[in-house]
């Protein structure tokens, strides 16, 4: 009888059966490619690196074109091998090209800001703004490096607590220290959360500001339960 | 109790912390050294028990609710021993005598 039955728990283990066995095969189907896929990939690699030793043998023709495009394939397989990489070129075409998009894109939003942001919050911007091709966490510190020796108007910069920021080219640490050391003349003590809402800047880079004018001398530190409160620096300024 | 000036760092909040900016620290350890050994004098003590120094007013500013803590009072105290005006009772430097003057002077 070709007739299924659809009656009792036989039919029901039967049913059930046979839909894990669909299941089962398109799972089989998927890895089966994936590994197809990984064996092209692994060939890639090995090639990749035959071509970076061949590369080394020719020590120090810097910016040609080939280890350009070659630096451009290790890209795009998501290879990371910078310490062979480094010695034949500063750094990837590829982020060269995207610091240079990075300073466009970022110019005006710094202006908003006060001139600095933090990389997660750029990382943020950037990618939001994509929404397709995104960047890697990677991809935008390394072009961000490439912002300085490239001359743009804005630069990567790393405080002593190891935050990241770019920050506009023009950005001055000293005039940032003067408004600190002002203010806090003003209100006699400040914290980071106060300056921040105060300012409207985060609470990230309220403190890093604090912390320079504290690098400057001009101001110094409460540190209890409660918060951590800067107070001008009296130790300094006030000859007793 | 003899009544002790206090210098305007007392009533300082910032002065029982010890700061990071090395000029700034160098001042204010200058001016706590000076503060103990005039505390000292003034109240004719001679004995610091690093147990017992939130017990007087000196480490304990009650009312701006400030501590200093233990750590600060030791470089306060290694300093004191580096210009002779300190020496530690016992090995574990727990209980330290303060002298008003050096043992040169006297």
């Amino acid at each position: 009888r070709t007739i299924k039955t659809r009656t009792g728990i036989i039919g029901i283990e039967r049913s059930l059966q046979e839909r894990q066995k669909a299941t089962d095969n398109s799972i089989s189907m998927a890895f089966q490619d994936l590994r197809k896929l990984m064996e092209m990939a692994k060939d890639m690699v090995t090639i990749s690196k035959t071509i970076s030793a061949k590369i080394r043998e020719r020590q120090g023709d810097i910016t040609e074109d080939e280890t350009v495009r070659f630096k451009s394939y290790l890209m795009s397989m998501g290879i990371d091998d910078p310490v062979t990489r480094d010695a034949y070129k500063t750094s990837n075409e590829y982020f060269r090209q995207l610091a240079v998009q990075l300073s466009q894109i970022l110019e005006e939003p710094l202006k908003e800001v006060g001139g600095m942001m933090t990389l997660t919050d750029v990382y943020c911007r950037v990618n939001r703004a994509r929404g397709l091709e995104l960047l890697s966490p990677e991809d935008l510190l390394n072009a961000c490096r490439q912002l300085a020796p490239l001359d743009l108007p804005v630069v990567l910069r790393a405080f002593d607590s190891g935050v990241m920021v770019i920050q506009a080219r023009s950005h001055d640490d000293n005039a940032v220290v003067e408004s600190l050391a002002e203010l806090l003349r003003d209100k006699g003590s400040i914290t980071a959360e106060e300056l921040a809402q105060s300012a409207g800047i985060s609470i990230v880079l309220a403190r890093e500001r604090l912390l320079v004018t504290e690098k400057y001398g001009r101001a110094c530190r409460d540190d209890t339960i409660e918060a951590l409160r800067f107070y001008p620096n009296l130790f300094l300024e006030e000859v007793s | 109790m003899a009544e002790i000036e206090w210098p305007w760092q007392y009533n300082f909040p910032p002065f029982f912390t010890l700061q990071p900016h090395s000029e700034t620290q160098q001042k204010q350890l200058m001016t706590w050294t000076s503060l103990v050994l005039d505390y000292y004098r003034a109240t004719k003590q001679s004995v610091l028990d690093i147990r017992e120094m939130y017990a007087t007013p000196l480490f304990n500013n009650t009312e701006i609710k400030r501590k200093l803590s233990i750590e600060v009072v030791q470089l306060i105290l290694d300093s004191l021993l580096k210009s002779g005006k300190a020496s530690p009772l016992d090995k574990s430097k727990q209980r330290w005598l303060i002298y008003w003057h050096t043992l040169d002077e006297w």
